[in-house]
This record gives structure tokens, C-alpha cells and sequence, in this order.
């Protein structure tokens, strides 16, 4: 029987034997007993290194779930933000497949379920479907083949959404998409936009769109076009407002917007340019006719009475006009031509149009010459103060002087008719005013004690807050009892703000200021403004005293008017009585005092010394 | 070319032949004792007097199909028209391993060489860059072979070799020159890699700190069990096959040389950069000898020579022998057959150098078996 040796105990059976061949049985047992302990050894390592292993295996596997649960929070986390993202994302890979998408995405086109298969070719048609092809152009075509990152446009769906889409690249390939919703931020910013360019109240287009399309038009015109200008503001605006409340000038205003708009076609434009003032481009029209036919048509259409909460309202409309090229072809020209048409139409009594003329130039740069002559006057010393003396019938002496403001230009003097219009218009009456009221009181304070002077206050200076201060100032530098100073104010003062001028006639009461008014008889003359404010005096208009002896109207006025400024504890001045009689009716019709030129002319101060030493004496004879 | 297997036992050689008096280089293997002795190079120098001796000690020596620490092996070989030239250069530093590796490189550097057949001292030297060194003054074309002594299990003092001298801390090479050189070489190792892939946290050179932010003695002890006792030479059971992430399919296996338990760490025979990822590797009795075969029969290959003899030198890691044991025979065995008729020898090293299977490049290796085989033709 033959066997067959394993390698190992072949070799160890050839090393066993001796140089004689003999098997050396001991040597070879160590031998084969060696291997079977290696064996063993080898099998020990085997399954110890096994156990570590499996061991080490282990903690890998529960540092891998960890390390699993933790990306699974992040997703929960990631997955949970992208869900409740308002925008819509999706996300493809570098082949067009859909990766993720979120629910906004979905609802944002209508998209139902996605299959997470879906390719983008396929989401993309499912969403042409719904976008307004006219907003579609080339950008949004091409915005997924362009591989530039922070690629965005916009589109409009067909059910009026307009949607914001962003493109970026992912640097593994493929992109991801983000849709906004800028239906509403589109929709403020419209909004914003139109309330920037438009008057809130009626809407029309603002001076911002009105220089806008002047200057639109001149590059027309340049280019061979004509276009006219129409500047119009209402006639006397200012008293609805004043006398019915702003609600309702604010509601006339609309109606005269919603009837210009009538009046003009659609090319043109119409803008309200601030208050009453309106202006109009009008194009392609034949000129001057063109425009002259629709300023007649504005005036006629505005004169209409207007019905508004129960009030009939009938108010008028003056036009300037401007025509280019005639008239310049530079807008800031053309406006100011059109400015100046209107202030003619306006001086020459309203309700009218007028086109602008090369004169009318001048004489604006004549009453701006005047403007600086005015200017140039307060600081000279040019004017002056002139004191028409008032005589009490019954203690028969002469009771305050009024204080009359005279320019006295080395040109020759200017009435007070002509300068003080300006002098409010451009802003100077307060500082006038100030100067008249310091220079009274400092004048009056040289006067024997009983004697008082009266100033007038215009209804543009009852507008500064710091009349009173003004007023009380004077008085503390000059040292004049406040209770020799009037202040003649006229009922215009009224007309204004009432409930602020009431307050600072009562202050100027309250620090012993006796208050007059002017004119009584003329303008409105409503009994309640006697009602408003216990006037100290009532001054009544030259016109009736003028008339007293031939009219028995009037006369019959000047009675009522003493009679009830008696019965209120007011007192009354005549003014302009230039006769005897005139001064013997009035006494009888119990007029407290007598002003004009029976009495005396204005003086200047320098020329009062004589009326204090007792010459009217002569007077007191007559009466 | 004529070749023969020598082997020394009981103060003698046995296999010396007439033919082969002429010899130009006789390869000595014996275990470091037997060096130091120096009888058997003595010996060799009466029959061979024109040969260069060249040699180092070993964890085991191979010849006539056995490996044995008791006896020493050796091989002659008479070439009929190649040249040979030896250089050898001190070192007492690993740091020193490039610069040496090219001044022996630059020693042998001359038209028609064709390969460097190279033996060092396997203590203090890193073989990685003494290769490195020889390869940048050569280039890649020259295939380097050889091998680090051993000294058993002991890790304590290995020595080489050359002209007379056996000494530590020498590093000696042997080039061949001549077209009608041929040189056959194999590298494979047969290891299977086991449990986690690490990753090499800290290290510096062939030192090892830390895998995955874990000393590495420590992961190594825990393996080890009871063997650890035997460390260093125990922590060759457990290679280190390390792959950088950015080349991943070209892997390297690293066996140890020492460890310092108070710092924790562990040198390498070769470079462990850090940022590589690392696993445990274990042996099979015949993975680890179908390994053998396999570099045995890719370097038999390349020599068929109708005009010569072949010399096959085996050069195996001390750290399969250890695994083994008494089966390292299987190896041997295995290897042998895939040779034929070619005489062998060769020595269980602390790191074997070889050009690497996949790139080609020549590299020092651990835990692996390198077979080079030597002929002429014409």
C-alpha cells in the first residue's frame, strides 16, 4: 500500500533522516508536532482576529446608523424647509431628470403629483401651457441652455400671475430652478410707479408726466411737429375752498378733471400740475386754431354749474396757451409763455383765454423790476407812515390817528393799491407789516396819552405765526399802552381759517389790543362774523358815507350799522366824510367818529403837533 | 552563463563544481551568526578567487526546496559575456537612504546596465527611499532587485556582506551589465486584506501614529492578543496594505520593523504618507503560496535561454515565515515548480525590492515573495 505524504511531512520526513538514511522517529514527531501546534495557533489568530473584527465591524455598523440618522434628521430637515418654501424649486440632473421638486413648485403650475421621473422637456411643455404666450420671448427659451448661474427672467401666466424664474447651475451637473410669485411685488411696484406719476386726488397724470411729455413733444417738434401748451387755473377757486370746506373743492376739482378729460382726445395729455392749476399738451393738431377751439371748448364745458352735496357751483376758467415751435421749442420755455398767456387772461378779468404774446414778456420782467424796487425800499427807508386823524363826536376831539403806509420812490410815490398786491404776492408784507406796526406804536408813544393809533393788517399777514409776536414786540420796544393800539382788520381775514384767527384776535384782545373792522358794508358783510368776535369797532366803507345825503338807501345802511354796532357796544367810524353835512347826518345817525378829509388829510408824522393843540376847535363849531 | 546552488552545513559546502571555479559572483545567504563566523565566506573565497562575495544575514535561508536557519546558502554564477560591478556605501540613518540610494546608483551608472541586483543592512535603513534615490540617478528603465537582511525574528542587528567585510549599517549592490543580461522578477504577495478600511491620521516618513485617530500599537496589540508579547516581529502576522485615494487601484503592502510602546508608534519598512487609507492584511496558508507561484512563474518567464543556465533568487518576507511556520515549505515548493530547471536560492528578508507588478516601478515591498531570475542569450 503506498501513501501519499502530505508536502509538509515529505519535507520533514526527508530532514528526519540521518546521512545513513535512517529516520530519525524522534526528531520527525517534533517535527509534525510543531506543525499541528502552528496549525493550532494559526486557527487561535484566525478567530481571535475574527472576534476584533467582528467587533470592530459592529461599531462601524452602529457609527454608520448614527451617522445614517443624523442625514436623515438633515434631510427630514432640508426636506422639511423646501417643502414650506413659498417659492417653487426643482432640481434636475445633468441629463434633464427631475431630482426633487417642492410642493409650491406643484401648486404654482398646476402640476398635481410629479412623477419623479419626469424630464424637464416635459415639465417645461406642461408649463408653456399655462404661460401667456405673449410674454414668453427668447430669454425664457433659451434660459435653461445658457449655463451661466443667476440666469433669470420673468413671465406672465395666463391667469394674470406673474412669475419670476431663476436658473443655477449645480457644479456636479444638471441646475436647479427657482420660481417666485412677483404677482404682488410687480403689482405694488406698478402701483407705486402709477401713484408717483399721478394726482392722487383725480387721478390725472402729475407735473412729473407733464415734463415728461413736454419734452417728448419738443423732440417732435423738432422734427417738424407742432404742439400746444394750455395752462388754466379756476376762477377764484380759493373761496369754495374757503367758504364750503376743502371736501367740497376737492370734489369740484375731480369734476372739472373728469370734464377736461372730456374735452380732450386721447393723444393728448392732461396733468394737474398743484391746487386749481391745470395744464395740457395738446399734438397733431392745426395751430393756433387747434388750440384755441379747445380752450373755448374747456372754458365753456368748465363754466357749467356743478351740482356737488346739494351745492350749485358756477365757476370759471382762464387759459394760457403756448405754441410750439411759434412760441419756443425749449419745455421749460414753452411752460413759461403758457404761464404768462394765462396771467394775462387772468389780469384781464378771467373767464377768457389768452395766447402767449412777445409783450407780454415785458411786462413781466416790469413786475419783476418792481419786485426788486419793493425789495430795495424796505431796506432804504423809502417808506413812510401817514396818520389820518379820527374825531369823536362826543367828546368832540380827535380820539387815535389810523396809520397809512405811503412809498415815497425817487420816481415819484406809488399808492398802496399798486405795491401792497405784490408785496403780499411775493411775501414781503410781513416784514412791511412789521415795520409799520413798530414805526406806529414807536409814533404813537410820542403822542399825548389819550390819543391812539389804528394799523391795518392785511389778510396775507394774519397768516404768520408770528404776528402776535411781532405785535406785542412792537408794543414792548416803543413802550405804547396796548390799549391805544387798533388793529383794523377786514373781513377777508374772516374768510380764512377761522378758528385760527378767532384765537389770535382774542390773544390780541387779551393783552388789551382793541380790534376794529375795516369796510363794514362792503364784500360779504355777514352778520355772523359779529357773532365770531365782539369787534371793538366797526368801520363803515366810504362808499355809503359818499352817498349818505343823496340815497336814503344809504343812509338807511349807516343807520342799521350804528344802530347795531349800539346795540352790540361797538362803536362806529365813518370813513371818507369830506362834507358838513355829511358830518351832521352821521351825528345824528349817531355815529361815534368822524375820518376823512372834513377832518383832516393824512399827515406825516412831523405835521401832527398842530391837530394837538386844540385847532379843530373850528370843527366843534360846525358840529 | 553557467549557475549552482551551494548550501553550508556542518562547516562545509556541498554543490561546488569545477566548471563554475571562474565564477564572477557568488550570493551568500546565512543567518547573521553564521556570518559573523565568516567560515563559510572564507571557504567560498578558496573556490571562488576572481568572484565577488556578496551576502547578508537572513530570517531563513532557501535552498534545495527548504528553507532552514541552520543552513546557508549560496549561489554561483560564471556569465559568459555579461559584466558585473559591486558598490557599497555606509549608512547610519534611515534619513541618509535617499543619498545613498544615489551614490550606489551613480557608482554603478554605465552604458549597458541593465539591472541592479541590491542588498542592505534591514534595520536603519528606509528601503523606500534608498530606492527612490537609486531610481532617480537610473531611471526607471534599470530593473532593481534585492532585498533588507534579516536577523531572524530578533529584529536586533543585521549585517551584509562585500569584499570581505560583514558589517552592519551597509547597503551593497551588484550591476549587471551587457545586452545579452536578462533578468526575470516577480512580486506577488497572497495576502488577503481583512476588516475596516482605516485611515492613516498622523504619520511622519515610515513612522505610523495614528489610524483613524487611534494610536496604532494599540489597534495592533488588540490584534495581536498573546503575540503581542513578540512585537515587533509578531505585528508581521498583520501587514498594512495602503492605498493612496487618489490612485486606488495601485495598492502597497508595509510590514513593520519596530515599535516604541511609550509614543505608541510604529516604524514601517516603507513610507506610510499620511491621508492614505490603510487595512489589516492576514494570510492564507495557500493564498500566500499561490502568491509565491505566481511571482516564480512571472519571472520564469522572461528568461528562457537556449544558450544559458538560470539562477533564480527567492527573496520572501520574514513575516510569511513567521505566519507559516513549519508549512513555509508550501511556498518554496510552490515557487520551485514554477522555476524548472534553474538553481535556487534565496533568504527570508525584512523587505524585498522589486519592480511592482501593476506599475512596473521599482519599489521596496513587504510580506511579499520577489523571485529574480538571471541568464544570457544572444
Amino acid at each position: 500500500m503506498v501513501i501519499t505524504m502530505h508536502r509538509v511531512l515529505a519535507k520533514q520526513v526527508e530532514r528526519s533522516r540521518s546521512q545513513d538514511g535512517t529516520l530519525g522517529i524522534d526528531q520527525l514527531f517534533g517535527l509534525v508536532s510543531k506543525t499541528y501546534e502552528q496549525n493550532d495557533q494559526d486557527r487561535a489568530r484566525s478567530q481571535h482576529a475574527n472576534h476584533l473584527m467582528m467587533i470592530e465591524l459592529d461599531e462601524i455598523n452602529r457609527a454608520r446608523e448614527e451617522a445614517l440618522q443624523i442625514l436623515r434628521r438633515e434631510h427630514d430637515k432640508l426636506d422639511a424647509a423646501i417643502s414650506n418654501m413659498a417659492h417653487g424649486l426643482a432640481m434636475f440632473d445633468a441629463d434633464g431628470q427631475l431630482l426633487v421638486c417642492n410642493a409650491s413648485y406643484r401648486s404654482m403650475f398646476l402640476l398635481g403629483e410629479v412623477a419623479s421621473s419626469s424630464s424637464h422637456t416635459e415639465l417645461l411643455s406642461a408649463i408653456n401651457t399655462l404661460v401667456d404666450s405673449s410674454s414668453r420671448n427668447v430669454s425664457y427659451e433659451r434660459m435653461f441652455e445658457v449655463e451661466e448661474s443667476g440666469n433669470s427672467i420673468e413671465v406672465t401666466l395666463k391667469d394674470g400671475r406673474q412669475i419670476a424664474a431663476q436658473f443655477s447651475p449645480l457644479s456636479e451637473g444638471g441646475w436647479v430652478e427657482v420660481y417666485y410669485d412677483v404677482t404682488e411685488s410687480r403689482q405694488a411696484a406698478e402701483r407705486i410707479r402709477y401713484l408717483a406719476r399721478h394726482d392722487a386726488l383725480t387721478g390725472l397724470p402729475n407735473r412729473i408726466v407733464f415734463n415728461e411729455t413736454i419734452r417728448h413733444e419738443c423732440e417732435r417738434v423738432r422734427r417738424g411737429a407742432t404742439a400746444s401748451i394750455l395752462c388754466l387755473d379756476l376762477d377764484h377757486f380759493k373761496v369754495i375752498n374757503d367758504t364750503l370746506g376743502h371736501p367740497i373743492g376737492d370734489q369740484l376739482l375731480q369734476a372739472v378733471a373728469a370734464r377736461l378729460k372730456d374735452c380732450v382726445r386721447a393723444i393728448d395729455t392732461i396733468a394737474r400740475l398743484g391746487g386749481d392749476e391745470f395744464a395740457i399738451v395738446q399734438v397733431d393738431a392745426a395751430q393756433p386754431d387747434g388750440a384755441a377751439n379747445l380752450a373755448r371748448r374747456i372754458i365753456e364745458e368748465l363754466s357749467q354749474p356743478y351740482l356737488i352735496e346739494g351745492h350749485q357751483l358756477v365757476i370759471g376758467a382762464s387759459v394760457g396757451i403756448s405754441v410750439a415751435p411759434a412760441d419756443g421749442d425749449d419745455p421749460d420755455l414753452l411752460v413759461r409763455n403758457a404761464d404768462m398767456a394765462l396771467y394775462r387772461a387772468k389780469a384781464e378779468g378771467r373767464g377768457a383765454f389768452r395766447f402767449f404774446e412777445v409783450g407780454m414778456d415785458t411786462e413781466v420782467q416790469a413786475r419783476r423790476k418792481m419786485e426788486l424796487k419793493l425789495r430795495q425800499a424796505l431796506k432804504t427807508g423809502q417808506f413812510e407812515l401817514n396818520y389820518q386823524p379820527l374825531y369823536d363826536v362826543q367828546s368832540t376831539s380827535i380820539s387815535s390817528f389810523e396809520a397809512l403806509l405811503r412809498w415815497n420812490h425817487p420816481e415819484g410815490s406809488v399808492p398802496p393799491d399798486q405795491f401792497i398786491p405784490l408785496a403780499e404776492e411775493i411775501g414781503l408784507i410781513s416784514d412791511i407789516g412789521d415795520w409799520v406796526i413798530q414805526e406806529a406804536c414807536k409814533t404813537a408813544q410820542s403822542w399825548p396819552s389819550e390819543i391812539g393809533v389804528a394799523v391795518n393788517i392785511s389778510p396775507v399777514q394774519f397768516k404768520s405765526p408770528k404776528l402776535v409776536t411781532s405785535i406785542k414786540r412792537a408794543l414792548e420796544v416803543s413802550g405804547l399802552d396796548p390799549r391805544r393800539l387798533e388793529v383794523e382788520i377786514t373781513e377777508t381775514v374772516l374768510l380764512q381759517d377761522t378758528d385760527r384767527t378767532l384765537a389770535v384776535l382774542h390773544e390780541l384782545r387779551k393783552i388789551g389790543v382793541r380790534i376794529a373792522m375795516d369796510d363794514f358794508g362792503t364784500g360779504y358783510s355777514s352778520l355772523s362774523y359779529l357773532r365770531k368776535f365782539p369787534f371793538d369797532k366797526l368801520k363803515i366803507d366810504r362808499s355809503f358815507i359818499k352817498d349818505i345825503d343823496t340815497a336814503s338807501e344809504a343812509s338807511a345802511i349807516v343807520r342799521a350799522v350804528t344802530e347795531l354796532a349800539s346795540s352790540l357796544g361797538m362803536r362806529t367810524t365813518a370813513e371818507g366824510v369830506e362834507t358838513d353835512e355829511q358830518m351832521t347826518t352821521l351825528c345824528a345817525l349817531n355815529c361815534s367818529e368822524i375820518q376823512g378829509y372834513l377832518i383832516s388829510r393824512p399827515l406825516p408824522a412831523s405835521g401832527l403837533a398842530a391837530l394837538f393843540t386844540g385847532q379843530i376847535g373850528d370843527l366843534n363849531a360846525a358840529a | 552563463m553557467k549557475a549552482q546552488q551551494l548550501i553550508w552545513k556542518n562547516y562545509a559546502w556541498t554543490g561546488l563544481r569545477d566548471d563554475l571555479s571562474g565564477a564572477q559572483l557568488v550570493i551568500l545567504f546565512a543567518s547573521r551568526e553564521a556570518l559573523e563566523d565568516r567560515r563559510c565566506i572564507d571557504q567560498l573565497r578558496t573556490h571562488f578567487n576572481n568572484a565577488e562575495i556578496v551576502g547578508c544575514s537572513t530570517g531563513g535561508n532557501i535552498a534545495g526546496g527548504d528553507v532552514s536557519d541552520d543552513f546557508a546558502a549560496a549561489l554561483a554564477m560564471k556569465f559568459d559575456r555579461a559584466k558585473l560591478q559591486v558598490a557599497t556605501e555606509e549608512i547610519t540613518n534611515p534619513n541618509e537612504s535617499f543619498d545613498v540610494g544615489v551614490r550606489l546608483a551613480l557608482a554603478l551608472q554605465a552604458p549597458q546596465l541593465r539591472s541592479i541586483l541590491v542588498l542592505s543592512d534591514g534595520l536603519c535603513v528606509n528601503g523606500s527611499r534608498l530606492i527612490e534615490g537609486m531610481r532617480s540617478a537610473v531611471g526607471n528603465e534599470i530593473v532593481l532587485t534585492g532585498g533588507l537582511a534579516g536577523d531572524g525574528a530578533a529584529f536586533n542587528k543585521t549585517v551584509v556582506a562585500a569584499n570581505g567585510i560583514v558589517a552592519s549599517g551597509r547597503v551593497t549592490a551588484v550591476g549587471f551589465y551587457g545586452a545579452e543580461v536578462v533578468i526575470g522578477h516577480g512580486c506577488a504577495g497572497g495576502w488577503d486584506a481583512f476588516g475596516p478600511r482605516r485611515t492613516i491620521t498622523a504619520s511622519e516618513g515610515n513612522t505610523l501614529y495614528s489610524l483613524d485617530g487611534k494610536p496604532a500599537l494599540d489597534l495592533y496589540k488588540r490584534y495581536l492578543g498573546a503575540d503581542a508579547a513578540g512585537l515587533p516581529g509578531t505585528a508581521l502576522l498583520y501587514p498594512l496594505t495602503i492605498v493612496n485615494p487618489e490612485q486606488p487601484d495601485q495598492s502597497m503592502v508595509r510590514t513593520v520593523l519596530a515599535v516604541d510602546h511609550e509614543r505608541g508608534t510604529m516604524t514601517f519598512a516603507g513610507d506610510i504618507p499620511q491621508g492614505w487609507s490603510a487595512q489589516l492584511m492576514r494570510g492564507h496558508f495557500d493564498n500566500l503560496s499561490a502568491g509565491a507561484a505566481e511571482a516564480a512563474r512571472s519571472a520564469s518567464i522572461q528568461t528562457h535561454s537556449p544558450q544559458s543556465e538560470v539562477a533564480a533568487v527567492l527573496i520572501s518576507c520574514i513575516g510569511r515565515r513567521l505566519l507559516m511556520g513549519e508549512s513555509i515549505v508550501d511556498e518554496i515548493d510552490a515557487a520551485t515548480k514554477e522555476l524548472g530547471d534553474a538553481q535556487v536560492i534565496g533568504f527570508y528578508s525584512y523587505g524585498e525590492i522589486s519592480p511592482h507588478a501593476a506599475t512596473g516601478c521599482c519599489e521596496l515591498h513587504n510580506q511579499t515573495m520577489t523571485v529574480t531570475t538571471f541568464a544570457e542569450a544572444w
